[in-house]
């Protein structure tokens, strides 16, 4: 386990210098090298590394949470009730997207656990029906918004909001934005042993010493937050919070302690693979990180899904 | 010293006003367990007993009534202290996720444990001592998926001795389990009440098993206490026919002067 954990570190290290090093200009120490690597460069692979670890880890929580192994921010909702939020404070000139986007996502996510609750029992299997509807639903609502107002601001761009793609930030607002992510998920991961518990089910978790409405809620309400925040920052990136835990799973079992914290590390690495891909291959133009996690992520979806079909009739 | 006294217990699914009537599921439900007793909870399908289960480990709440442990309201505990006296063992695993064996009982280390619950050399020691005696030292290593009924039962069983309670909770312990295993696991739970003193409350529909095992009864049907007292006592073919709604006989066999119990299915 220890080995695992320490190889995959080192590549990662690996992943971060190559993400350093690749991009749509060659690094020239003696011109301008260090000012693109330290403004440019370390700010875009610092945001793309947070918000995969947020992804993946709210696709983590979640999963073992509604013990549902499809649970994914994205196909719930969440992530489209976020983007939904920020989107209609800038088309109506508020701005506050933060604020707007965590209040859009726990919005949803009340509605998808309102509408998937039978006598006070979440259904795993209605949630995940509840969700995707909800998300089709905000979804067309964010891309008539985004059709409409679409030029009028910068950050509204279609492609941004649906497909998730990232930006350079000034160090001003990446900072606080890196140091949320980190408090956030440093919170979550206190949970870990809890949602082994949980994960076992509800009755297990309670007759084992957890008090399992407060715990579920506090949970619930920090995956929205945390969702709020990635998606503000990055679009909705889709695939990333279902993939990545399932990797982490197979790769380090089912032992939350480990895999929460496992899913984070690969979820940031993911993204920033996908964004050094994206903004390298057909540079300068971009693809959007969303459309390359995507391409690995629905192949691996319907494995899963044919995988599990058992358990979802 | 009574470890558990539950007094005069109401207990319904859904809001209590929802369409305006209520469907009590549990009523009116008292009874005491003494330190180290044991006592069999028998009766039909839907009657409530799993329901009072789940009430005494503290996984719903009484409507009214209340539940006390060693004499202290079960709502002014906090579910890790309860955990710490009573544990439950459930029918079946019901995870989409697969532990392994060993994984799966360190789970029951979790109200006793710091927080994040990473095992001290004591609880080695503990775990292992709990492997051998359930007999599941050579298949620590397994996914539970992978095992048997009787083997994942004897897994939810050391989960809850990892709990250390003072009561144990049985929801029907030999279901599904062959002749073998269920005398295992009987003797097992048995030596565990002689060694350290622990009560328990056991669900079972094996009525013979019940005769045998539990010198005190208590029979509910919809959801109310039908009858309670000692087994070799009040226990006769009436009472089991205004039970179970079909005849059945108290038999004596003529060799072996044990009791038992047949009921004519065909």
């Amino acid at each position: 386990m220890t080995n695992k954990i320490m190889g995959l570190l080192l590549v990662g290290m690996g992943a971060v210098l190559w993400s350093l090093h690749t991009g749509s200009v060659d690094l020239d120490w003696h011109k301008n090298g260090s000012s693109i690597l330290f403004q440019i460069r370390v700010p875009r692979v610092l945001m793309a590394g947070m918000v995969g670890a947020l992804l993946a880890s709210v696709g983590c929580t979640l999963q073992a949470l509604f013990r549902n192994p499809l649970a994914d921010p994205y196909l719930l909702g969440i992530s489209s009730g976020a983007a939904l939020g920020a989107v209609t404070g800038l088309a109506l000139g508020i701005f506050f997207p933060v604020p707007l986007a965590c209040l859009g996502a726990i919005a949803t996510l009340a509605i998808v656990l309102y509408l998937s609750k039978i006598e006070s029992m979440i259904s795993v299997t209605l949630v995940i029906l509840a969700g995707v509807a909800v998300h089709s639903f905000t979804s067309a609502i964010l891309t008539l918004i985004l059709s409409q107002v679409s030029g009028k601001h910068e950050t509204t761009g279609i492609f941004f909001w649906l497909l998730g793609s990232l930006d350079t930030l000034p160090y001003k607002t990446l900072i606080p934005f890196v140091m949320g992510s980190v408090l956030g998920l440093l919170f979550l991961f206190f949970w870990a042993p809890a949602l082994n518990l949980l994960a076992q089910g509800e009755e297990t978790a309670q007759s084992l010493g957890i008090p399992v409405e407060k715990t579920k809620w506090i949970l619930v309400l920090l995956c929205a937050l945390l969702t709020g925040f990635a998606v503000t920052f990055n679009g909705m990136i889709p695939f990333v919070g279902l993939i990545v835990p399932h990797a982490a799973r197979l790769i380090f079992g089912h032992d939350h302690r480990v895999t929460l914290p496992m899913s984070a590390f690969l979820g940031a690495m993911l993204v920033m693979l996908a964004d050094t891909v994206g903004r390298s291959v057909l540079s300068p133009q971009e693809i959007p990180t969303g459309v390359i996690t995507a391409l690995a992520g629905a192949p691996f979806f319907i494995i899963i899904l044919r995988r599990e079909r058992k358990k979802l009739l | 010293m009574n470890i558990l006294s539950v007094k005069n217990i109401h207990f319904s699914y859904g809001s209590a006003n929802g369409n305006g009537h209520k469907k009590f599921s549990l009523q009116n439900i008292s009874f005491d367990i003494p330190s180290g007793g044991l006592l069999g909870i028998c009766g039909p399908n839907g009657s409530g007993k799993s329901t009072l289960l789940r009430l005494l480990c503290g996984a719903l709440s009484p409507r009214a009534g209340e539940i006390l442990l060693n004499g202290k309201p079960l709502n002014q505990i906090t579910h890790k202290q309860i955990a710490c006296d009573i544990a439950l063992v459930p029918q079946e695993i019901s995870s989409v996720f697969s532990l392994t064996v060993e994984q799966m009982v360190c789970l029951g280390f979790y109200p006793r444990t710091s927080w994040f619950g990473w095992r001290t050399a004591v609880y080695n020691d503990t775990l292992k001592n709990i492997l051998i005696l359930t007999d599941l030292w050579d298949m620590r290593h397994r996914l539970t998926s992978h095992l048997s009924g009787g083997e994942r039962r004897r897994v939810l069983l050391a989960r809850a001795l990892a709990q250390d309670p003072k009561l144990l909770l049985l929801d029907e312990p030999t279901a599904h389990l062959d002749p073998r295993h269920q005398m295992e696991i009987v003797q097992l739970i048995e030596k565990l009440r002689k060694q350290k003193n622990l009560s328990v409350i056991t669900v079972l529909h094996d009525l013979n098993l019940a005769l045998d095992w539990c010198p005190e009864i208590m029979f509910m049907k919809e959801g109310r206490v039908l009858a309670k007292g000692k087994t070799k006592e009040f226990l006769t073919s009436e009472l089991l026919e205004r039970t179970y709604d079909i005849p059945g006989d108290m038999m004596t066999d003529s060799r072996t002067n044990q009791r038992f119990i047949h009921f004519t299915t065909l």
